[in-house]
């Protein structure tokens, strides 16, 4: 590699495939009035390298913004040496001052915080930066377009943050291995010699940028005629669009696609064209139906270039294409809904079949229990950040303190004394070089990530071997595990018969050796359900204290049918009773309980309904968990 | 310390030479074939394993004194380029099978 002080981009014509990606950057190269272009895909597809290498060819600056922003880097901040020396209060410029006409691009745009993503979005949409903060109230001009990119696995991004976004394009990554290939060499190429390569495709670059600098010509005369619009209302009127910005966004980019394509007038190949890159990502999931992928073929998002639908101006054909649209739609793969990747997930089923019992798509119940609570919109966030009472997570921002011995935030204590600096100095002799009052100390804001425990007791009592259940509860402890699995929640398994009370793997994070312990779970004949929840109790009363800001479930799976007491010896006690009473009585403050029948069918013995009951629980069969049976209610 | 200084500054200087001789290393249109046909087979689902393993292929044969990847090379920084890449199926620890990578190169 050579020395370059500025490194060699990759050329954006000299990158393999990726065409619906290419042409989503194009448009907002030529329409600056495209705002937000959100790219997808799985790590490593090169949503990077083809962002990246936008800045030649389009002739502007490509400003990212790293993870670990501070909202005073981003938006500008008290500019210090002014306030210090001369006493004026003025603006640092930011991150988004350097955007102003120019690209923003994040990477892995959802891990940002949600509170400066919202900011971030607001202000490119309305193009203009606010700044209210540190006696500071200026705003800034800032033209800009947001370039982001998520990587398809770990990613949840807030449906709203989501719908600000013009486009959103998934990285399709070539199936065969020719065009793997063709990158590989590609890539050793790049790397022999980036000047060498970057020469070869001059020629293409060119091309490219002559077509950009044609279609920014003719943009302004692209025609939108009625027709057009009345297509594109029923496009987005089909599909189910719940706010306009869909509608305007498929009107930008199609008229965009037109000028790239140095044509003045719409086709309805633009429109379609358009309509798929920026409806699929708005597309609501509609309430308590889950599409089960396994039952249904999937098929691309809405359709693709090569299908058969045609867009006729004609009512009825309308309709009808519509339908096909619709039911196109239907089957386009959920995204975002926490399951880990389909591909292996479907083709490894099977071994797990003879020991661990079936393993099925587990109903998200701890996403349930939280939105009952808070609306659904919101229990999400709610597993994303929360304000830390402690001295650990990230700086998020500061406040006024009046602490004796405060976690101080330096730069905003010195920001706050910068502007009576002068005056200070002036008013008393003193040698230091800035004087801080009692008055400017600020304390910290800081964030830590919320995560939620789940602790699992299982019944593991002979009454469940008998009924040879043992399988299928654990096949709904892998399914619901794997669930929680991708959220890197803490996970603890315990287990209880008459044989003992077993902690088996208190809550961690190293979630790999449960299925281990799934498949040698010790048995026991009886089942001491009274001993059980003390002990759970006693756990979780260290726990939480432990750890604060943690979400705590207990999840029991439990038949139910109690059948010794608390002291062993004890024959009067109903060891039913016992357990039901001691439910009822069970408090640990910021515990949920939920309380799983292993039970398969309901029987005269059936107690664990009640128990649910008592320790105000929500209650679930083994059959409940299943995704699909959650569909056909 | 001084009973190790010898293979120290064996090692060093064939890291050296092997530094110069990387520039001159090529691999074949059948070795790349390879790389990606056991990049596919373990799953992989973005171009970096496929790249770091024939930059890795590469290195190694350098290191061996070498201008020409050979599919041994690609055998030998295999697991070190996959193991950690391979899909966790939840709760299971997976292991990378070094015979796995044997009969998808053909040995």
């Amino acid at each position: 590699m050579s020395g370059l002080l500025k490194p060699a981009h990759y050329p954006f014509s000299a990158i393999y495939g990726m065409e619906q990606t290419k042409k989503a950057l194009l448009c907002a190269v030529v329409n600056p009035q495209i705002k937000g272009v959100l790219i997808k895909g799985t790590s490593g597809t090169g949503k990077t390298v083809v962002a990246r290498s936008l800045g030649e060819i389009s002739g502007k600056e490509i400003i990212n913004v790293p993870l670990n922003v501070t909202d005073e880097q981003l938006f500008g901040c008290l500019d210090l040496e002014v306030a210090i020396t001369e006493g004026k209060i003025c603006l640092e410029e930011g991150l988004m001052n350097r955007a102003d006409g120019n690209f923003l691009y994040m990477d892995d745009v959802n891990l940002f915080e949600q509170r400066m993503l919202s900011s971030v979005m607001d202000s490119v949409l309305m193009g203009r930066v606010k700044v209210e903060r540190e006696n500071l109230s200026t705003e800034y001009k800032c033209n800009t377009t947001l370039i982001g990119t998520m990587n398809t696995h770990d990613s949840y991004l807030n449906p709203g943050i989501m719908d600000r976004f013009d486009i959103c394009v998934n990285v399709d990554y070539p199936d065969g291995y020719e065009g793997r290939e063709e990158i590989l060499r590609r890539d050793l190429e790049f790397n022999e010699d980036p000047d060498a390569f970057a020469e070869k495709y001059a020629d293409q670059e060119k091309a490219v940028k002559d077509r950009i600098a044609k279609a920014k010509e003719i943009i302004r005369s692209v025609k939108l005629t009625d027709d057009d619009a009345l297509l594109i209302a029923n496009i987005c009127a089909t599909v189910d669009m719940g706010g306009l910005r869909g509608d305007v966004s498929v009107m930008k980019v199609s008229v965009t696609l037109a000028a790239l394509d140095g044509r003045t007038s719409l086709t309805e190949d633009d429109i379609q064209e358009a309509a798929v890159m920026c409806l699929a990502h708005r597309r609501k999931v509609l309430k308590g139906r889950r599409t089960d992928l396994k039952k249904k073929t999937p098929v691309p998002i809405l359709s693709d270039e090569n299908s058969p639908i045609t867009w006729i101006h004609n009512d009825d054909r309308l309709a009808q294409e519509n339908k096909a649209l619709i039911e196109d739609a239907e089957n386009i793969p959920q995204e975002d809904d926490g399951q880990p990747h389909r591909k292996w997930k479907v083709a490894d089923v099977d071994d797990v079949i003879s020991k661990i019992g079936e393993t099925f798509e587990a109903i998200d119940l701890f996403e349930k229990e939280a939105g009952k609570t808070r609306g659904a919109a919101e229990n999400r966030g709610k597993r994303g950040f929360q304000q830390s009472a402690t001295r650990s997570g990230r700086y998020v921002g500061s406040r006024v303190t009046d602490e004796k011995n405060p976690d101080l935030a330096f730069d905003a204590t010195v920001r706050a004394a910068s502007p009576y600096q002068r005056r200070r100095h002036e008013a008393e002799d003193s040698d230091m070089a800035v004087l801080i009052k009692k008055q400017d100390m600020r304390e910290k804001v800081r964030e830590v990530r919320s995560s939620s425990t789940f602790l699992f007791a299982v019944d593991t009592s002979g009454s469940l071997i008998i009924r040879n259940q043992m399988m299928a509860v654990k096949g709904a402890i892998l399914s619901l595990l794997k669930q929680q699995y991708v959220k890197k929640d803490r996970v603890g398994f315990m287990t209880f018969n008459s044989e003992g009370i077993k902690m088996l793997l208190p809550p961690t994070r190293s979630v790999e050796c449960i299925y281990k312990l799934l498949d040698n779970l010790p048995v026991g004949k009886r089942t001491p359900l009274s001993a059980a929840l003390v002990y759970l109790s006693d756990y979780m009363k260290v726990y939480t204290k432990k750890h604060k800001s943690e979400k705590c479930y207990v999840i029991l799976v439990t038949d139910g049918n109690a059948n010794i007491c608390l002291d062993p010896d004890d024959t009067e006690t109903d060891p039913v009773e016992e357990a039901l009473g001691l439910a009822k009585k069970m408090d640990v403050p910021g515990v949920k309980w939920i309380v799983i029948d292993s039970e398969k069918k309901f029987t005269e013995l059936h107690h664990s309904k009640e128990l649910a009951k008592n320790l105000k629980a929500s209650y679930y069969t083994l059959d409940e968990l299943r995704a699909d049976s959650w569909e056909q209610q | 310390m001084a009973k190790y200084q010898k293979d120290t500054d064996e090692l060093r200087n064939n890291i050296i030479a092997a530094r110069e001789l990387l520039k001159k290393v090529t691999i074949s249109d059948l070795l790349v074939h390879d790389v990606v046909m056991v990049s596919i087979h373990f799953g992989m689902e973005g171009h970096r394993a496929d790249i770091t393993m024939m930059k890795a292929a590469k290195a190694n044969a350098a290191f061996e004194g070498r201008t020409e990847v050979t599919k041994e090379d690609i055998r030998k920084v295999g697991s070190l380029v996959l193991s950690h890449r391979l899909k966790k199926r939840a709760f299971e620890e997976v292991t990378f099978d070094e015979k796995e990578l044997d009969v998808c190169l053909g040995f």
